[in-house]
């Protein structure tokens, strides 16, 4: 059976060409489009590795990555995202991601290579 | 007011330069020379009051026993001529006066010691030249005092004269014999002759005779009794002789126990006739002369009168007569003492002149500037307090009371607790150990709290104040309220992190759709498509490194970049840059080598020193030519590291190499060979390792290569200040 990665990103086109590329390693890939649909998401089902922004409508990044700590779920969380302030890394690695990547700076490649070694 | 009204208002009111200082200070110094002025004065007046009073005491002194000499020299001067009247009145008396009576009248004087000069009286008979035999056979043949007669006496000089006044009687006679039978006509003729026509005593003058040479003979004419007198005929026809006395000067100021000057030192004492002629000097001075003008001494000149005699007696005494060698130096003393006492005055005068004046230029100097401090403090815009070791508020200025919202009676006596007290409790704890414990400056941020209950951020500095002897006096405090400045910086880092973001988001779709073109999943491409495809996911590429250093730079100067230190081994940081750039170093056919010990780790950031080296890096291979050669070396210095970024590259003009940490600035030759340099890469460099506590440093040779040289410590301090985003 397929590992299952949960992308949550607002941005469709951008979303599909992640779950294009990384089909390709042979992964099954979820699409939500915003924070509201990833919790409800992951309450449905954990993924083995959920990719989360951080801007996103009805409810962000932050309050997903809340909302996962409260539950007490254990899958790895990476962040992806255009944002690269200190600050909004030090948040997310307070809340236990396990990876804080900026997508502009990152080709598929180089994130299946982040992304493999936690499947 | 004006910002130069406030600060000259206090130096004019007490400044140094106040006229009125001046003034006063002129006024008392004036007085101290007039009053010394004066003192000397007083004190030379009276010294010469002192003198003179004392010189006229001395001299009234003086002339009173000068003139006791003299009534004593009178009145024994005129006890020889009361002498020789007593003679006169004998002859007066009886027709004629034998040699025996003569003897007894003149020892009869002699005995009662009232002459003490009289040394002897002699009746003189005046004969004519044909009574002259006579005169001599009866002389020779007179027994009647002497046994034996005179029977060699003789009118002498011996040779023929019209008239003789011949010694006839002498007493004593006894060792002045010889002067018996002595004509005194035969020298004194003239003078003789005048005595008999006047009727009144005279002196001869010296004897002539050399055993008595130091006498005066005193005469007395003698007339007959009963014969009228009045006219110069009838004194003539009357006339008998003459009473003669023989005095010695030197005897009339004998028995000296009995003047008055008997303790007078260096006196002088001189008896002259009408003539001038000195008949007597006596000095004690041994034969010094003395010069009775001199002003140093007192001198009285006295008429004697005696008889016909008149003669001057000269008293004179040095002028320190009466004066005891205490008394002679009082005038002198008074002086020296005057004057003494005129220094001090001035002295004291002086230095409480000096004094007062330079304690109020001190003072208004001092009021002065410390009225500049006041207003400064006053008039500063940010919060100042002064507090005691404890803390506890001893002055506060109005800044305080408008950033906080407290007025100065509820600051002053409590601590900044009132408005702090918002930071954790370790945050206090390490101001107070760093100003208290380490008596060090402490530099920080806070957030206080405002009276109504708003909240403000600020920058503080708080200075330990010690005194001379290193004792703690207390603190200095200085906040100034940030919070419009925090609010900005935000406003700002949230704009340039929305602007990159905003960026970013085609940039990714744009990479993500050049990357799956390429990847083939979307169908494959012709060659020439393939190669597009590849240089604009270069160009994208290099977007995105742009954005990135942009937003870095940003970081930097807002302060927002935050330090996380952690070990960093240096050796796997090269590998890493290596493995990251070997796809340029291979098409470049560039070399590499590195050089680092591989257990050298540093505490450090280890993004930001990513960042600084992977510029470095990226620059060397941008700048060296195909084929060139880049070296990473690094090594432990002491307690610091130094690491190195070498390459064999085009360099940078010596002109130019002042310029390269600039922002924006790029070499004339880097443009020349790469024009897609925004120019931030070496600023950010210096700005990130400036960031770590690091120094940045480098040597080039144009065409022969660079050398950037980092140097980090080892292990920065914790307590390092560090920026933190908020």
């Amino acid at each position: 059976m397929n590992k299952n990665i949960l992308i949550a990103e607002d941005e469709e086109f951008i979303a599909n060409l992640y779950k294009l590329n990384l089909e390709r390693h042979g992964v099954d890939v979820d699409i939500v489009a915003d924070g509201a649909a990833a919790i409800e998401a992951v309450d449905v089902r954990q993924p083995d590795v959920l990719l989360l922004d951080l801007l996103m409508p009805n409810k962000d990044g932050y309050q997903v990555l809340e909302h996962i700590r409260q539950k007490g779920y254990t899958f790895p969380v990476i962040i992806l995202t255009n944002l690269s302030q200190d600050i909004d890394r030090r948040k997310c690695e307070d809340l236990g991601v396990k990876g804080y990547l900026v997508k502009s700076d990152l080709t598929v490649e180089e994130l299946w290579t982040k992304l493999s070694v936690l499947l | 007011m004006t910002v130069s009204n406030i600060l000259r208002g206090p130096e004019t009111a007490n400044g140094s330069n106040d006229p009125k200082t001046k003034r006063y200070h002129a006024v008392l110094l004036a007085a101290a020379y007039i009053l010394f002025v004066a003192c000397v004065i007083v004190s030379i007046a009276a010294s010469q009051f002192a003198a003179s009073s004392e010189r006229a005491r001395t001299h009234a002194e003086f002339q009173q026993q000068a003139r006791g000499i003299q009534n004593l020299i009178q009145e024994r001067l005129q006890a020889h001529v009361n002498a020789l009247l007593g003679a006169q009145g004998l002859f007066a008396a009886g027709t004629r006066i034998d040699r025996p009576s003569w003897s007894s009248f003149v020892r009869g004087l002699t005995a009662h010691g009232r002459y003490p000069a009289l040394t002897s009286m002699a009746y003189l008979e005046n004969i004519t030249a044909s009574q002259r035999p006579l005169f001599e056979q009866i002389v020779r043949a007179d027994t009647s005092l002497n046994p034996g007669g005179y029977p060699q006496f003789a009118v002498r000089p011996e040779g023929a004269r019209d008239r003789s006044v011949v010694i006839t009687y002498l007493e004593p006679e006894a060792g002045r014999e010889d002067l018996l039978g002595f004509d005194l006509a035969y020298s004194h003729l003239a003078l003789l002759d005048d005595v008999r026509d006047k009727g009144e005593l005279a002196s001869l003058g010296r004897l002539a005779v050399s055993r008595i040479g130091r006498e005066y003979l005193l005469v007395l004419p003698l007339y007959r009794s009963g014969a009228p007198q009045d006219t110069v005929p009838e004194r003539r026809s009357a006339f008998i002789g003459y009473a003669a006395e023989t005095l010695s000067p030197a005897q009339l100021f004998q028995d000296r126990t009995n003047l008055p000057l008997a303790e007078m030192q260096d006196v002088f004492l001189e008896l002259k006739d009408v003539q001038g002629e000195v008949i007597f000097q006596e000095s004690d001075l041994m034969g010094i002369g003395v010069d009775v003008n001199d002003s140093n001494r007192f001198t009285e000149d006295f008429p004697l009168h005696a008889g016909g005699l008149s003669w001057v007696l000269t008293v004179s005494v040095p002028d320190t007569f009466g004066l005891t060698p205490a008394l002679q130096k009082e005038p002198l003393l008074v002086l020296l003492g005057g004057l003494a006492f005129s220094l001090l005055i001035f002295a004291l005068l002086y230095e409480a002149a000096n004094a007062r004046h330079r304690a109020m230029i001190l003072a208004g100097k001092m009021t002065g500037e410390l009225g500049k401090f006041q207003l400064a403090v006053k008039y500063a815009s940010n919060h100042i307090i002064i507090t005691d070791p404890d803390g506890k508020i001893l002055y506060t200025n109005p800044s305080t009371e408008r950033i906080t919202g407290y007025t100065r009676t509820e600051i002053i006596g409590q601590t900044a607790r009132i408005w702090g007290g918002r930071m954790p409790p370790e945050y206090y704890r390490r101001l107070w150990q760093i100003i208290k414990k380490e008596r060090k400056p402490f530099d920080g941020e806070l957030t206080n709290r405002r009276k109504d209950g708003t909240e403000y951020e600020a920058v503080v500095h708080i200075s330990p104040i010690l005194d001379r002897s290193g004792q703690l006096y207390g603190f200095v405090g200085i906040e100034e309220d940030i919070t419009q400045q925090k609010v900005l910086e935000r406003a700002r880092s949230e704009f340039v992190s929305l602007a990159s973001h905003q960026l970013r988001t085609p940039l990714t779709a744009i990479r993500l759709t050049l990357e799956t073109l390429r990847s083939g999943v979307v169908g494959s491409l012709a060659e020439a498509q393939q190669e597009m495809i590849s240089r604009a996911a270069e160009y994208a590429v290099r977007m995105a490194d742009t954005i990135h250093t942009m937003l870095t730079v940003s970081r930097v100067e807002t302060g927002t970049l935050s330090i996380v230190r952690d070990s960093v081994s240096l050796a796997s940081m090269f590998e890493d840059l290596r493995r990251e750039q070997e796809p340029v170093f291979s098409r470049k056919h560039q070399q590499v080598t590195l050089n680092c010990p591989s257990d050298l780790s540093i505490r450090t950031d280890a993004k930001v020193l990513w960042e600084i080296l992977s510029n470095l890096v990226s620059n060397a291979i941008a700048y060296t030519p195909d084929g060139g050669l880049i070296t990473m070396r690094a090594a432990a210095e002491g307690n610091r590291v130094c690491i190195e970024v070498a390459d064999t590259g085009y360099g940078i003009p010596s002109g130019e190499q002042e310029r390269i940490f600039q922002k924006f600035f790029r070499a004339t030759n880097a443009m020349q060979k790469k024009t897609s340099g925004t120019g931030l890469g070496l600023y950010l460099v210096r700005s990130l390792t400036t960031l770590l506590g690091g120094e940045i440093a480098f040597t080039s040779v144009e065409h022969q290569g660079t050398t950037f040289t980092i140097h980090l410590s080892l292990n920065p301090p914790f307590h390092e200040q560090e920026h933190s985003d908020r």
